[in-house]
């Protein structure tokens, strides 16, 4: 095509007279030469000429040519102007360009014309570092936008948080819009489709998506084909991940002594040996469950092609990705194929429809570290279970079939067998079509329609074996279970949009209306079958279901979630340098009861540019650009279960009514009231903001303050349970989050050879329930749950006032000492002094289930009120899950062929809730044979019950020797586990301030000549490390952790999340 | 021109008809397909001419989404119902109070708690315990009335209770404005589901007033406004009136079993809401712990009317015959743990239908103690509910009961031996009446592989026939001052089934006949009680209205004392006993041993092993076991000096969410 223009351009040449040459050589950033850029004469786009292979040009042009116009595909137009000289002439990449234009919801905008606070990742800075998912890629690199991976597994929930999120009981995930779609989950996107990613912060740019937007919009754009060129890339990764941290468990001697210390009955030395001869114990090397379960070396890899290319009038990219990952833990597994087509043709002048599908196939195997409830997960058995075992002969205990073993006592399982025998296979498959025709009517006005339909097929299949509690509870016999979910979302959205500059005399306006409407559905069927032969193994189990005892097939319909909306936006602009927005939503939602069911959501926003006033302009040379935004505005919010607001009865209960031994068929009301009143939870927005860009742009600064307030919260409340329900959804109460975030963006050094690049972002963000009741209170206590429906309860407070996420227990005082107590001869136990009638140690002893075991060398809280007591008065607030801030910076260098970028992000502020280490250091539920956290060691100064002479437990009853006791325990620093029911105090909560070194990518480009003469455009390979270092003070596994998120009101808690791993990849980029 | 208008106005009408034709498609919700349809058509016609077209129709679908898809917004899962439908027919209406019966299988309900843990502790029957778990906020800690408001199985079983209440309620409310009730060929099935949702909701509520006294009561649904969520606590009396006059509705309603479909007595039947009428009666006009100053027990006001109710109640039961005893004692529980329902007697007036794998502990957590064996597989924790040495001395030797009710036996041992283990501990007895080796091949099959508990499947009795004639014995010698020829038929008709007839004269006649005046009766009626329902969670309740809890339960501490001391009347009693195995060696063989007799510390032969036994036990065996007699059921009379404290406190999170409206009283 260059060829043709060129052989055209060259015969209009001679028919030019009065012409003088110019020449000049176009070069791009990196100093190589641009080849085939074009050259015209500004004003005379007839014309022109390309570059040579150098780079070079010449060109006779008209005596009055002032100017000529470079470009170059994927390069930043140029207008330069003639001299005399040969001219030097700069193309800059055209991400540069790219990363101007924003996506603000049914349209773009330039960046210098934004009202609203808008924040951007750029395809540049995606390309730079791999990244397994679309989440990964904006992790710190936005201000105000908190990325939580909360667990290390290949398919770990991510949780996104805009500003804080402003609603209670509700999902506070933003609304994620891949090319124009709403979906449900981004992490199905592949990331080297990612053109973009634009996160709306405040109202006014949200408010355009209305009831959906209150928690922030993250926009997505796929690539395209670009016209006249067919490209096609390549890239290409593997590598390895491990383990990036151990938590030390006790000894096998250690432990078998605390065992011993648990219970000195025939039941532990039968198994275990006699006291005299724990001392065997020391010689034998511990079973690394630990290792055995997450020591396996991960291999993860990442294939993708892409094509694209078009004409004149159609454009495609055409792009397909393998993924695949060996997870660090034994049995998972990960692996995922998208293909993405993407499709624009002309049809006329007036008329052109843009098409896209995108299918993508995800298989997970292995349950993953937190499947089972309460304390029964599979993290807590590679942790806890028996590091050793006995060394005593075991004929004893072998009757015929049956091996009797005690430490079936502690209710866990074998790790390694347990992870072996829990098969679990999710196979997630989607399917979008996206369509849309755009029709140019007359001049300023377009018309859009958009159509989409997202087809979502899942199916999980599951097999318990015989070593799993669920069989365990079933017989000892094998469980297999089918779970089917097929999803429908179609959604419609015809758009209008007037736009016309110069509208009146240097005045713009841009005029949006729309209307849109979607639907979500689904259906589920469950098919379990039981009791199958001992041994038979998972794939004959699901492949014949019939052979086990069918349990009744429980199929669910979904209510159908529909919504319609209307939607109009103004955009208006004087001189570029006072803008204005308004945005007007109305949505309707099926959530609500007819009369409720409406929502509407105004917003406004202005900008002024200082930078083009007069008094300004030129006066200071330094500064660029000046920008001042202040919007405010409204978004809604309606995230909640379908049918919530009339009263329906289902066909599943929990137990069932057995008459003569067969299931009798129900119908029963759910255990949530239903609400007929439920209305939109609305959240008002306020944003201040400063764009500013000094020195030539080189360094630009985006600093935003906020005022976000979200009223008629939809709150899950409890209420009196002799209505015969639980809880009810109502709307109630009022939070806020403030905050400010700043954004830098220096190019500090940027030469052909050498280019230094910087990007800083913190964001500040301060969380607050404005107005709070529960009955009379204007506080509540919310339980985490980690350890079911024991304790540690009501972990968490919401009050009035104050953030959410408050970690609410007892203040941690180290341990009682012999001075505390005194021991009464008669009961032969320990009382506190001062308490004459024993009631208030056995009150103590009782919250903590230390039982008997209370006295010296018991964990001890303080007794905030002073009442002498410990009880539920005493616990107070000892942590905040919200950090103070939050940001990322990342330095990029090149130098000449060679670039290296690193990515740092930390928190500041924020408490972690270890729920690991309750479990890990007590008694936890009277479960014998659990081994502890290091710490807890005799060997650490842990306080004993046992008098290591005699082997007598002399703390309490028969053997009790008090004068002995205090002798034995003089160095003692720990205090004793036997807590059944452990509480959460100030000892479990820990700083979770982190400095990570995410990423740290070195990169090689092969030079440009040596490139074209593979017939490629570049060549790069580099190698990334992932997770290279973490600087905190936390003792768990990893400070980026949140586990227990349903309801959204106890963050923070770190149980049982599968651990965290360092990588490291290797990978290249080719594009043909 | 004329011409040219009314081309017009037949094309305008075109439109009209078109936006209608939308309009009414809209209406049927098939806003989805129409739109696709027209999308599809749109992209394959590249013509202008149809573009057109296909703007306008899409500016006339904003149009007509503002109007006429109203119903696009209201949507429904197909997988649910709303209310009438439900109650629209027979078959859903049944399903909706099946509903309600499903509730009395969860674990708060009678799969475990109200039988097990909350019907105890009596003089009988009580949590099995030792000093370190006796008072701790537990299920244990709950039975020796040393609960806190704070455990969260209390607050379970309020909130189950109040959700059967709840489901109830609703039926209650729909059925009788059902289209099928006023339909004259339905109207009797749907009347008898009515009937069985007035028992449910009065057992949800008896279980509720006689666990917690004064409750917060409604017969109306919840208001989904909030309207009726805050409701004060009634008084017990009140609320039991309401549930006698709501039973005696539904009796008229409901058939007695064998009719129609009401085939057993896993479902509520006539005979058992006029038994459960009674129960009531007796629970009203008897004693309970008030909520005054200084928390008197006192009984009931007009107590005559409630016996005369309940022995009106009574008599009908036992006129209609349908009920009868089942003339095997054994064979009542054997036949429960073959999980079969028996069709014959009926003397199992309601059973609660628990599933095989699915739910019920009855024969996990009461019954004779198996550690887990190779033979019967996985063991049970019998102890939750455990009975004494007292109680298997107050049955007469030679009373068929004894060994059907009391277990001095384990199964098994830790290491797993498959045999029979004497429990000398006295205070550590089982109750036999539930037993592995009498179970369904289904169960020891499932069992057998099993490492966890398993649902026993085993229905939980609610009431029996020889309930109906001991509270008939009861309330006619209370009306009339002194046993009645009637009173003293229905006591001997329980007595003669419990002897070999070879004992009938001296155990039944005699016995009987001896009773002559209203206190001697009553106070065998007392103890016949207690030897006819050990371990069916009955005698608490007995000794609470009988204002007998606090005395009955020192007089089993006193007993277990004077066994240790040797004295009157248990002077006689062995300090050795001495056991021989059936020819099976497994079982011990009752009938060799001397329960009754001192043989000395040598056995009669070598076959026999020894044991100490009460008063040769080892001072500290006797000291503990004294400690923990002492310690059980030392609840209530709570520390802060209340009296008689059998009812449970109302747990925190009800209190807190009430708006202050309940308080907890009795000290807690």
């Amino acid at each position: 095509m260059y060829l043709f223009v060129f052989a055209l351009l060259s015969f209009s040449f001679s028919l030019i007279a009065q012409q003088r040459q110019i020449t000049g050589t176009v070069k791009d950033a990196t100093g190589e030469p641009v080849i085939g850029a074009t050259v015209v004469v500004k004003g005379i786009p007839s014309i022109g000429t390309v570059t040579d292979t150098n780079g070079k040009f010449s060109l006779n042009v008209p005596a009055k040519a002032s100017a000529i116009t470079v470009s170059f595909v994927g390069m930043e137009p140029q207008e330069v102007n003639i001299s005399g000289k040969p001219m030097n002439i700069v193309l800059k990449d055209n991400a540069v360009a790219l990363k101007e234009v924003v996506a603000i919801g049914y349209g773009t905008v330039q960046k210098r014309d934004l009202t609203g606070s808008v924040a951007t990742v750029s395809s540049k800075t995606l390309q730079e570092i791999p990244v397994t998912s679309a989440a990964q890629a904006i992790t710190g690199r936005l201000a105000g936008v908190q990325v939580t991976t909360t667990e290390g597994s290949p398919d770990a929930q991510v949780m996104i948080r805009v500003r804080g999120g402003g609603s209670i009981s509700q999902d506070n995930s933003p609304l994620y819009i891949v090319d124009g779609f709403p979906v449900n989950s981004i992490s199905d996107i592949s990331p080297s489709d990612i053109q973009s990613i634009d996160v709306l912060k405040d109202a006014s740019s949200t408010a355009i998506y209305g009831s959906r937007g209150a928690n922030g919009v993250i926009i997505i754009t796929t690539k395209s084909g670009v016209a006249g060129k067919i490209s096609v890339s390549i890239n290409a990764y593997a590598g390895v991940k491990n383990l990036a941290k151990k938590l030390k468990m006790m000894s096998p001697y250690e432990y078998v002594m605390w065992q011993y210390e648990l219970d000195q009955s025939s039941t532990f030395t039968g198994y275990y040996g006699a006291y005299d001869d724990l001392d065997i114990y020391k010689s034998r090397a511990p079973i690394d469950w630990e290792d055995q379960v997450f020591g396996r070396t991960g291999i993860q890899q990442y294939y993708n092609v892409d094509i694209n290319g078009g004409s004149k009038t159609d454009k495609y990219n055409l792009s397909v990705t393998r993924s695949g990952e060996k997870g660090i833990m034994i049995g998972s597994d990960f692996g995922r194929t998208n293909v993405d087509f993407k499709f624009n043709t002309k049809i006329n002048d007036h008329v052109n429809v843009d098409f896209n599908t995108r299918f993508a196939r995800t298989s997970i195997d292995g349950a993953g570290t937190s499947t089972g409830t309460g304390s029964n997960t599979f993290l807590r058995n590679a942790m806890k279970y028996a590091p050793v075992n006995s060394l005593v002969s075991q004929s004893n205990y072998i009757n015929e079939q049956m091996v009797i073993d005690p430490t079936q006592l502690s209710l866990l399982f074998n790790p390694v067998q347990l992870a072996q025998d829990t098969y679990q296979r999710q196979v997630k498959q989607s399917v979008v079509l996206n369509g849309a025709l755009n029709w140019n009517i007359v001049k300023p006005l377009i018309f859009r329609s958009e159509f989409g339909y997202q087809f979502d097929n899942n199916r999980t299949d599951n097999v318990w074996g015989t070593s799993t509690p669920l069989s365990k509870n079933n017989g000892g016999l094998p469980i297999g279970q089918i779970t089917s979910m097929g999803g429908i979302t179609w959604r419609i959205a015809n758009t209008l949009t007037f736009n016309k500059t110069n509208f009146l005399p240097q005045q713009n306006l841009n005029l949006l209306i729309g209307q849109e409407v979607s639907s979500y559905a689904y259906r589920q069927v469950v098919n379990q079958s039981m009791y199958f032969p001992a041994g038979m193994d998972a794939a004959s189990i699901l492949a014949m279901m019939n052979l086990g005892t069918a349990q009744p097939t429980v199929t669910t319909e979904s209510q159908p979630f529909n919504m319609s909306s209307f939607f109009g936006r103004a955009n208006y602009t004087i001189r570029d340098k006072y803008l204005a927005t308004f945005t007007f939503r109305a949505d309707g939602t099926s959530k609500f009861a007819p009369g409720h069911q409406w929502g509407y959501f105004p917003s406004a926003a202005v900008a002024w540019r200082l930078s083009e006033e007069n008094f300004m302009r030129g006066k200071i040379e330094w500064l660029n650009n000046l920008k001042l935004r202040l919007s405010m505005g409204t978004a809604g919010n309606s995230r909640i279960a379908d049918g919530l607001w009339q009263l329906t009865y289902g066909t599943t209960d929990s137990k069932g009514y057995y008459i003569n031994e067969n299931l009798a068929s129900v119908l029963v009301p759910g255990t949530t009231l239903s609400n007929p009143n439920l209305k939109w939870e609305t959240t008002l927005t306020r944003n201040v903001g400063w764009d500013i860009g000094v020195l030539n742009s080189r360094l630009n600064a985006t600093i935003d303050a906020y005022w976000n307030t979200t009223f008629n919260l939809l709150l899950q409340q409890p209420i009196p349970t002799s209505t015969g329900y639980i809880n009810q959804m109502q709307n109630f109460g009022r939070t806020s989050n403030r905050g400010v975030e700043v954004t830098l963006d220096a190019h500090i050094i940027e030469t052909p050879k050498f280019s230094l690049n910087a990007t800083f972002n913190i964001a500040f963000n301060k969380n607050r329930v404005d107005e709070f009741r529960y009955g009379d209170a204007t506080y509540k206590t919310y339980s985490s749950g980690w350890n079911g429906t024991s304790q540690p309860l009501d972990d968490y407070i919401i009050q009035q006032g104050q953030p959410v996420g408050q970690m609410y227990g007892y203040v941690y005082d180290g341990m009682y000492s012999f001075n505390d107590f005194h021991f009464d001869t008669t009961q032969k136990k320990w009382i506190l002094n001062g308490d004459a009638t024993g009631a208030t140690t056995a009150a103590i002893a009782g919250l903590f289930g230390y039982g008997n075991y209370f006295g010296p060398g018991s964990m001890k809280v303080k007794d905030l009120n002073h009442d002498g007591t410990i009880d539920a008065k005493d616990k107070t607030v000892i942590g905040d899950a919200n950090p103070i801030h939050t940001g990322g910076f990342t330095l990029n260098a090149r130098y000449t062929n060679f670039d290296l970028s690193a990515f740092f992000n930390w928190s500041y502020g924020n408490k972690i809730y270890n729920a690991n280490k309750i479990d890990y250091s007590s008694y936890l539920l009277s479960r014998k044979y659990q081994n502890l956290l290091d710490f807890m060691s005799l060997a650490n100064g842990r306080f004993t019950t046992i008098d290591p002479m005699t082997g007598q437990n002399i703390f309490y009853g028969q053997y009790a020797n008090p004068t002995r006791l205090q002798q034995i325990n003089q160095g003692a620093t720990m205090w004793t586990p036997f807590l059944t029911i452990p509480p959460l105090t100030s000892f479990d909560v820990e700083d979770g301030s982190f400095l990570r070194l995410s990423t740290l990518t070195v990169g090689y480009s092969l030079p440009k000549k040596i490139v074209s003469k593979l017939m490629m455009s570049s060549f790069r390979i580099y190698v990334t490390a992932y997770n290279v270092f973490c600087l905190t003070k936390y003792s768990g596994f990893d400070p980026e952790v949140s586990t227990r998120n349903n309801p959204p009101v106890t963050p923070g808690v770190d149980y049982s999340a599968y651990p965290k791993s360092r990588s490291f990849i290797g990978g290249v980029n080719i594009n043909f | 021109m004329k011409q040219a208008i009314k081309h017009l106005m037949q094309k305008q009408l075109m439109w009209l008809i078109n936006i209608k034709h939308l309009l009414s498609k809209m209406e049927k919700n098939e806003c989805e397909s129409f739109l696709q349809r027209e999308f599809h058509t749109s992209l394959n016609k590249k013509n202008q001419y149809y573009m057109k077209k296909t703007a306008i129709l899409f500016s006339i679908f904003v149009m007509i989404s503002l109007t006429g898809c109203t119903n696009f917004l209201t949507t429904q899962s197909l997988s649910t119902y709303t209310p009438d439908v439900v109650f629209s027919n027979p078959t859903y209406a049944k399903d909706a109070v099946m509903g309600i019966y499903d509730l009395l299988c969860t674990d708060y309900t009678y799969s475990s708690r109200l039988p097990l843990s909350y019907t105890t502790n009596s003089d009988i029957e009580f949590a099995g315990a030792d000093e370190g778990s006796y008072n701790q906020n537990n299920n244990r800690g709950t039975s020796n009335y040393f609960a806190s408001p704070d455990n969260a199985d209390i607050s379970k079983v309020w909130q189950t209770l109040y959700q059967i209440i709840e489901r109830s309620n609703l039926c209650i409310q729909n059925i009788p404005t059902s289209p099928a009730t006023n339909d004259p060929s339905t109207k009797a099935e749907m009347m008898g589901y009515y009937g069985e949702a007035l028992t449910l909701r009065a057992i949800a509520y008896f279980e509720l007033v006689r666990t917690f006294g004064d409750v917060p009561f409604t017969t109306k649904p919840a208001a989904p406004d909030g309207s009726n969520f805050l409701l004060p606590a009634t008084d017990r009396d009140t609320i039991m009136d309401h549930l006698i006059s709501d039973l005696q509705e539904a009796e008229q309603y409901v058939p007695w079993v064998g009719t129609g479909e009401y085939s057993s007595t896993e479902r509520i039947t006539k005979g058992f809401i006029k038994g459960l009428v009674a129960r009531i009666c007796l629970a009203r006009g008897g004693y309970a712990l008030r909520n005054k100053p200084g928390y008197p027990t006192e009984r009931g006001s007009d107590w005559q009317k409630y016996y005369q109710i309940a022995d009106n109640e009574c008599e009908s039961i036992i006129t209609n015959g349908t009920h009868k005893l089942n003339p095997s004692y054994i064979n009542i529980w054997k036949t429960l743990n073959q999980l079969q329902v028996d069709n014959t007697y009926h003397e199992t007036m309601f059973e609660v239908a628990l599933g095989l794998q699915h739910s019920g502990e009855i024969g996990y957590s009461i019954g004779v103690r198996f550690y887990t064996n190779p033979e019967y597989g996985y063991g049970n924790n019998a102890n939750v509910v455990n009975t004494s040495a007292y109680y298997f001395y107050m049955f007469d030797p030679k009373d068929l009961r004894r060994d059907v009710t009391v277990a001095l036996a384990t199964f098994g041992n830790s290491s797993g031996a498959t045999q029979e283990f004497l429990q000398q501990n006295p205070i550590s007895y089982n109750i036999a009446k539930w037993d592995q080796r009498w179970m369904s091949a289904a169960f020891l099959a499932g069992n057998l592989h099993a490492q966890g508990k398993v649902g026993y499947g085993i229905n939980w009795v609610m009431m029996r026939y020889a309930d109906v004639l001991l509270m008939y014995a009861e309330t006619e010698n209370e009306l009339n001052n002194g046993p009645t020829p009637a009173a003293i038929d229905a006591l001997k008709q329980v007595r003669r089934r419990a002897f070999n007839s070879i004992d009938w004269p001296q155990e039944v006649d005699a016995y009987v006949n001896a009773l002559t005046n209203h206190d001697s009766f009553f106070n065998a009626i007392v103890k016949e009680r207690a030897l006819e329902f050990g371990g069916e969670g009955l005698r608490k309740w007995d000794l609470v209205r009988w204002n007998l809890l606090g005395t009955k339960i020192q007089e089993q501490r006193d007993a277990i004392a004077a066994m240790f001391n040797r004295t009157a009347p248990y002077d006689t009693l062995p300090q050795t006993i001495f056991y021989k195995y059936l020819p099976d060696g497994q079982t011990i063989d009752r009938s060799s041993m001397n329960f009754y007799q001192d043989w000395g510390t040598t056995p009669p032969d070598p076959s026999f092993s020894s044991a100490a036994w009460l008063s040769g036990l080892s001072a500290t065996n006797q000291a503990l076991y004294l400690l923990r007699i002492n310690l059980f059921s030392s609840g209530l009379n709570s520390a802060a000096g209340v009296q008689n404290r059998y009812l449970y406190p109302i747990p925190t999170t009800v209190i807190s969410s009430s708006n202050g409206l309940l308080k907890n009283a009795y000290g807690y």
